[in-house]
């Protein structure tokens, strides 16, 4: 264990710079994916039958093991931060896509009428009843992604996205413990934080009347 | 202020709505009423353009709404419907400031209003304005639900069964104080309810409607003493008893919810059920309502066993009158054979309700203190 604690102090640079670039990349991917699959969740709930073909497709994207999916993203981009990120981004759609669809899909028929019956336009209903309302999932559904995408962006290092996944694997290729424990308790810290932080900012975007 | 021209509403082959001719005045409260599926509510929405007509022409001060934005419309016509609807993620201040901002009043305006709202309906803005939805009654979200169609000051207002999910007592005062608000501001008001107490009590004008038609359209009075038909005098049977008129036939006294059963049920099944509605005996019925029998309490203690059907346990010795029975006679039969009830059947036999000593003394009642006869 001391050992451990020297091999971080030693290396501490190499650590928090991996670490850095580790929350740059998971980070990015799941901005892009809720780019992607918040407008797409909510155009989705305006096309009903459509929507679970989508949803299915999404679906399969994600039972694709994600070695397979980077391999074939390194055949298609090469190596790189490129390729990775096009591949965890994809793995951050489906989460954030299901509690979009799901979470406006809930909202209470009683407010859309409510809302239309003012005469609110269906841009304004959306904006100002159907999204405040269907916040709380939606952000649940960010937390749940970032979580996965901390995990899976270990792997991404394999293509050369670099990152704690980094460390792992050259531990893991020469028998360096200290570099697998050093890339891998980091990682696993960072999605409890990350997780915990998200839970944090859910609780403050929910909307004071809905909280209990 | 609102007048129907022919309007027809159908959905694919079914027609909901059949040739429908309404003029509301101007500064009227009119009461749209009816058995469920009438068309009341579909009358009601297609006011605001919630619903599209079939065909037909809807206008309101003189303009066909077809003509304007569907938007622009409903911001100038209150809407509050059953549910209340607030938004919980606004507070009191901002549900009510809705239509108003929509409309681009500025902000110390719309303050003003919302304030001044909430005193005509005494609650201090300082205690409620900024609160949630959640954080008030039942009632008191339909009273916001009302100021909130009231903000704009919409000449006309629409309201869908806005008080049908609240307790009885809230529900008369919060009919009282829309009644009040319509009076002092003026509103023309369209109502939709089932309930002809409700109607009776608020209404200038009552609309009573029966599979997508107007049967009578009139004043409460008028539609107490000159019921356009037996519909019209069935569905308010039990004003005009109020009225001082007389109790003529069983039909107005007796019990219309008879604890009936089919003879599949089980005995102990029976005994709970007789347990929980407080009564000694039921009525067995077959799969079409009709009268088989009666089982009692005592019967199946004596003779049922657990885990058996009561069908051998029914007494079809049962004396049954037809619902057109003179209330009189059947008080009579009740007393000189010493009977505890009479089944009340129609012409097939189908059990219609039950006349018991307690009906009796209820009719006595009504007739000695005018009370509400409710059953």
């Amino acid at each position: 264990m001391s050992e451990f604690f020297a091999f971080v102090v030693r290396e501490q640079d190499l650590i928090i710079s991996n670490m850095l670039r580790h929350i740059y990349i998971s980070l990015l991917a799941v901005f892009i994916g809720t780019l992607i699959a918040v407008p797409l969740g909510i155009w989705l709930t305006r096309k009903r039958k459509i929507a679970n073909y989508i949803l299915g497709i999404t679906g399969i994207i994600q039972t694709i093991p994600s070695l397979v999916l980077l391999g074939l993203a390194l055949i298609i981009f090469g190596l790189g931060v490129k390729p990775a990120l096009i591949v965890l981004s994809l793995y951050s759609i489906l989460p954030i896509l299901r509690n979009t669809y799901t979470g406006i899909s809930e909202v209470d028929d009683m407010y859309i009428e409510a809302a239309k019956g003012m005469g609110m336009k269906n841009i304004q209903i959306l904006y100002m009843v159907e999204i405040p309302l269907a916040l709380p999932v939606i952000i649940a559904g960010i937390r749940i992604s970032l979580i996965y995408i901390i995990s899976w962006a270990t792997l991404a290092a394999l293509i050369g996205a670099g990152g704690l996944g980094d460390l792992i694997w050259t531990g893991l290729a020469s028998y360096d413990k200290n570099l697998i424990y050093g890339g891998a308790i980091p990682a696993s810290i960072l999605a409890l934080v990350v997780g915990a932080l998200i839970g944090f900012i859910q609780k403050i975007a929910t909307p004071r009347g809905l909280r209990r | 202020m609102v007048r129907f021209e022919n309007v027809k509403k159908a959905y694919n082959d079914v027609t909901v709505i059949e040739d429908l001719n309404l003029h509301i005045k101007e500064g009227q409260l009119v009461v749209l009423i009816g058995p469920s599926g009438c068309g009341k509510t579909t009358t009601l929405k297609m006011i605001n353009r919630i619903i599209e007509p079939t065909s037909g022409s809807i206008y309101i001060d003189g303009e066909d709404i077809t003509k304007v934005n569907p938007v622009m419309l409903r911001r100038k016509i209150g809407y509050v419907i059953q549910q209340i609807g607030l938004f919980p993620n606004m507070t009191i201040a901002q549900n009510v400031e809705i239509i108003p901002k929509l409309l681009g009043w500025p902000a110390d305006k719309r303050r003003k209003r919302t304030e001044e709202l909430l005193h005509m309906v005494d609650m201090s803005p300082e205690q409620y304005a900024d609160r949630y939805p959640s954080e008030l009654s039942g009632g008191q979200q339909q009273r916001i639900g009302v100021l909130r169609a009231l903000a704009a000051e919409p000449p006309l207002v629409l309201m869908d069964e806005p008080f049908g999910a609240l307790d009885p007592i809230t529900r008369e005062s919060l009919q009282d104080e829309v009644k009040r608000l319509q009076k002092k501001l003026k509103k023309t008001i369209v109502f939709v309810t089932h309930d002809m107490d409700e109607a009776l009590k608020i209404a200038d004008v009552i609309v009573l409607m029966k599979d997508g038609k107007i049967v009578q359209a009139a004043s409460p009075e008028e539609l107490l003493s000159n019921p356009a038909n037996d519909f019209v005098a069935q569905f308010i049977g039990k004003h005009r008893l109020n009225d001082g008129l007389e109790i003529e036939t069983v039909e107005d006294v007796m019990r219309h919810d008879p604890v009936t059963v089919t003879k599949d049920i089980g005995t102990s099944e029976s005994v709970a059920l007789m347990k929980r509605k407080g009564v000694n005996s039921l009525l067995v019925v077959d799969d079409e309502g009709r009268l088989e029998g009666v089982v009692t309490v005592d019967k199946i203690r004596k003779q049922g066993k657990a885990g058996r059907n009561i069908s051998e346990l029914i007494d079809k010795d049962i004396r049954t009158i037809p619902t057109n029975t003179n209330a009189r006679e059947a008080f009579d039969i009740l007393i000189e054979d010493k009977l505890d009830y009479l089944a009340v059947v129609d012409d097939k036999n189908k059990v219609k309700g039950l006349v018991t000593k307690t009906s009796i003394v209820k009719a006595l009642a009504e007739v000695v203190w005018k009370d509400n006869g409710h059953e």
